[in-house]
């Protein structure tokens, strides 16, 4: 793998800096002392937020730099776009090369990539990261269900599955097939007894994966104990939720994370929302690189399957213009604990204005939130609104 | 004929000595399994005319080749670097989406990859708005559904894929979005060519990476007239396509550079939104395998203008074997396309068991409209 990580440099702190000043989110960042990754003028930079991202000026003398743009729903309910630049798609692609290699993956395995393929990265990243990791990879989206993704398992006989953790629990009541070697999965928050459902009805070993739209993290190892991460494609801070500093080595904080693989739309200081902590030891499987281990999240979040997490926040803001007053979750009789899976299980119910109209609500919630308009059309989730009189 | 005569997947097709019209045409793709990679290789399917899917693979130099050839049509057709593109197409397991993402980068273009998802729709309009797209790449059903959400993008271009964009079909885009629709031919197998923009309804061909010929009614190949397309591709380790049999009906004259009109199916079949096409002998096949006995069947597709399509299937049988909601299930699982065309909302269905009015053969009538293939 040291080739294609060669081939696709990381930037250093001074390129990311240098391509991060010239957006007008950063534009007053005092980055002039910063020399290194954390050092102490890196520590007193602000951290950005999901919706304060801006793509920057494209270089008009390159060539061949296409932009590819994916979706993000924002903090602030408008919907926003993440841009990744050709290099920065191969940066990141390689990044799962490694996470491929890491995990034992090569030229001998045949890869199901059960991953959105639009709209999202996730989908893209993963196939060309096992691409450049040497294997052959089948990239299939989520569409139609097991009884799809089980004709074309027979078809491509993988070895190899990636999805998320909710769409192969559900597929594991009705997999029929040979033992596929390993399971990955990301997007969600992956529960004991969802790995041992998965690796039970699929025959392998499940490998969890850590990332956001904005900024691809890390990866488990057999020991699971954790997410290893690269530093030099990725840094990674835990910081005090309150007075934004960074926290004693092994406390728990918010993880905000930098990645040195984006230039197009830099990512610096960038807030999860995740709770976690950081350790150094070596693991386990032997490996001495960084982990990662999470704990929660900072504020209420709704854990939906197909790796979809909305806050109640979000929503509210998106349907601002309705008077939305009230978001709330309600739960099916056997939702207890993340995921959440089965046909209709969770209902999201939604107070407006009397004045609003709920088709056009709708509409605006669908707009900006796909995700929620995918789980509707495929069953998993029902959206009500209601109106009240304010 | 070097190539393929060292190739051991021609050896029995392609003998030392022998002539390229001793070559047999085929509609079957080459067997793969067991085929070491000669380098890391990615996986397409497209629906076989038996419900089963076929496998497509390109190793990374085929990609290359594949997507510089598509690049190349997409340039032909006026896209440059300066476009932001959405491209509303089936991506995986299915080629075109993520064919024409890459070749769109390789211009330089920006390209927001929406897919054909019909509840993502909204979000990508928004999308398309808030970017300021200049262009669209879809087919033409997608077009007209796309082109009742509001808010709609200006667009400067529209390519179109995966359906025959016909005469009616062209003006009623024109309508919509005020841009003259340019189309690409191609399918699952290979990309065929662009349409001529100063002579609508022609696709020009590229002698360098595509072969074309035609099985003419009289059952000679020839490189010009009328006949099922047969394309061989110059390029593509991982799944040759040699003397291939498209089951598509066109006319090929030569002037300075091929020129392809298409002018339907093979088999009269009828095609869905999302560009999926079934043969009438995928439909026979259907029928056959519902293992009931089926006097006249009318299976009636109409192309509504808000981009979706309703499909009626009209069925003389027995009903005490089998019941409306069973033979709407067969159909909407009747290969992988087809379940995902469902499965993204662009269809909707309904069924009519009648009892037989005679004893007679099955007898399978196909209606499409407004267009008919």
């Amino acid at each position: 793998m040291a080739s294609v990580i060669e081939a696709d440099r990381v930037l250093s702190v001074h390129e990311l800096v240098e391509a991060a000043a010239s957006r007008a989110e950063y534009a007053a960042w005092r980055f002039d002392s910063v020399r290194t990754f954390g050092d102490e003028a890196w520590c007193t930079l602000p951290t950005t937020e999901n919706g304060a991202l801006r793509p920057g000026i494209r270089s008009t003398c390159a060539a061949n730099v296409g932009d590819i743009v994916y979706f993000s729903s924002g903090t602030t309910g408008a919907q926003k776009s993440m841009f990744f630049s050709t290099r920065d798609v191969e940066r990141v692609s390689a990044l799962c090369a490694r996470f491929a290699s890491f995990e034992g993956i090569g030229p001998r395995d045949r890869v199901m990539v059960l991953l959105p393929m639009t709209l999202w990265g996730v989908g893209r990243f993963t196939s060309r990261g096992h691409l450049a990791a040497g294997a052959q990879v089948c990239p299939v989206d989520l569409h139609g269900g097991v009884a799809m993704w089980q004709q074309l398992a027979s078809a491509i006989v993988p070895t190899v599955i990636s999805s998320t953790p909710s769409v192969l629990e559900t597929w594991a009541r009705e997999y029929r097939g040979p033992t596929v070697r390993v399971l990955e999965t990301t997007g969600e928050v992956l529960d004991r007894k969802t790995r041992e459902t998965i690796e039970t009805a699929f025959g392998g070993g499940v490998r969890d994966a850590y990332g956001l739209s904005e900024c691809v993290v890390g990866v488990e190892c057999s020991a699971e104990a954790g997410f290893h991460y690269w530093p030099d494609t990725v840094g990674v801070e835990v910081i005090d939720t309150c007075s934004d500093h960074p926290v004693e080595a092994g406390a728990i904080g918010e993880i905000v994370v930098t990645s040195f693989l984006q230039e197009r739309m830099p990512v610096v200081r960038y807030r999860t929302g995740d709770l976690g902590w950081l350790t150094d030891d070596r693991c386990r499987c032997g490996s001495s690189l960084p982990r990662l281990l999470l704990s929660g999240r900072c504020s209420e979040t709704y854990r939906l399957p197909r790796g979809v997490s909305v806050m109640p926040h979000q929503l509210a803001q998106s349907l601002v213009v309705f008077g939305c007053a009230d978001v709330t979750l309600r739960l099916g009789p056997d939702m207890h604990v993340a995921p959440f899976v089965g046909p209709r299980q969770a209902t999201i119910e939604i107070v407006i204005d009397e004045h609003g109209e709920k088709s056009a609500a709708l509409a605006a919630l669908f707009s900006s939130h796909p995700e929620l308009a995918e789980l509707v059309h495929e069953n998993q989730l029902a959206v009500q609104i209601e109106t009240r009189s304010s | 004929m070097a190539r393929l005569q060292s190739d051991h997947r021609f050896e029995f097709s392609v003998p030392r000595g022998c002539t390229w019209d001793d070559i047999p045409l085929t509609e079957a793709l080459p067997n793969l399994d067991g085929q070491p990679g000669r380098s890391a290789i990615r996986s397409y399917f497209t629906s076989g005319s038996t419900g089963s899917v076929k496998r497509i693979d390109y190793s990374n130099a085929d990609w290359r080749d594949v997507v510089a050839h598509r690049a190349d049509c997409l340039a032909a057709l006026g896209v440059v670097a300066e476009d932001i593109v959405a491209v509303l197409l089936p991506f995986g397991p299915w080629f075109s989406g993520d064919n024409v993402t890459d070749a769109l980068l390789l211009l330089g273009a920006t390209v927001v990859p929406g897919g054909v998802y019909a509840p993502h729709l909204p979000a990508v309009a928004q999308t398309l708005v808030n970017l300021g797209a200049t262009a669209v790449v879809t087919t033409p059903s997608i077009a007209l559904q796309f082109a009742r959400l509001d808010p709609r993008a200006r667009l400067r271009r529209l390519v179109l894929v995966g359906e025959r964009v016909s005469p009616p079909i062209r003006r009623a885009i024109f309508d919509a979005y005020q841009v003259p629709p340019r189309s690409i031919f191609a399918a699952s197998e290979a990309i065929i060519g662009y349409e001529d923009v100063s002579a609508p309804g022609a696709f020009v061909v590229d002698p360098n990476r595509i072969f074309v010929e035609v099985l003419r009614r009289d059952g000679t190949v020839a490189p010009v007239g009328t006949g099922e397309l047969v394309v061989s591709r110059r390029y593509g380790e991982a799944t040759p396509l040699v003397r291939y049999r498209l089951g598509d009906w066109v006319e090929v004259s030569r002037g300075v550079r091929p020129l392809l009109r298409f002018l339907g199916r093979i088999g009269r079949g009828v095609s869905l939104a999302t560009g999926v096409k079934l043969s009438r002998a995928q439909l026979d096949q259907w029928l056959d395998d519902l293992a009931l006995p089926i006097g006249d069947i009318l299976i009636a597709v109409d192309h509504g203008l808000d981009g979706r399509d309703r499909v009626t299937i009209v069925l003389e049988t027995d009903s005490t074997f089998t019941s409306c909601a069973q033979i709407a299930a067969g159909f909407s699982q009747l290969n992988p396309e087809v379940r995902d065309a469902f499965a993204c909302g662009y269809v909707e269905m309904e069924v009519m068991l009648t009892p037989f009015k005679r004893l007679a053969k099955r007898r399978l009538r196909l209606l499409e409209r407004p267009w008919h293939l």
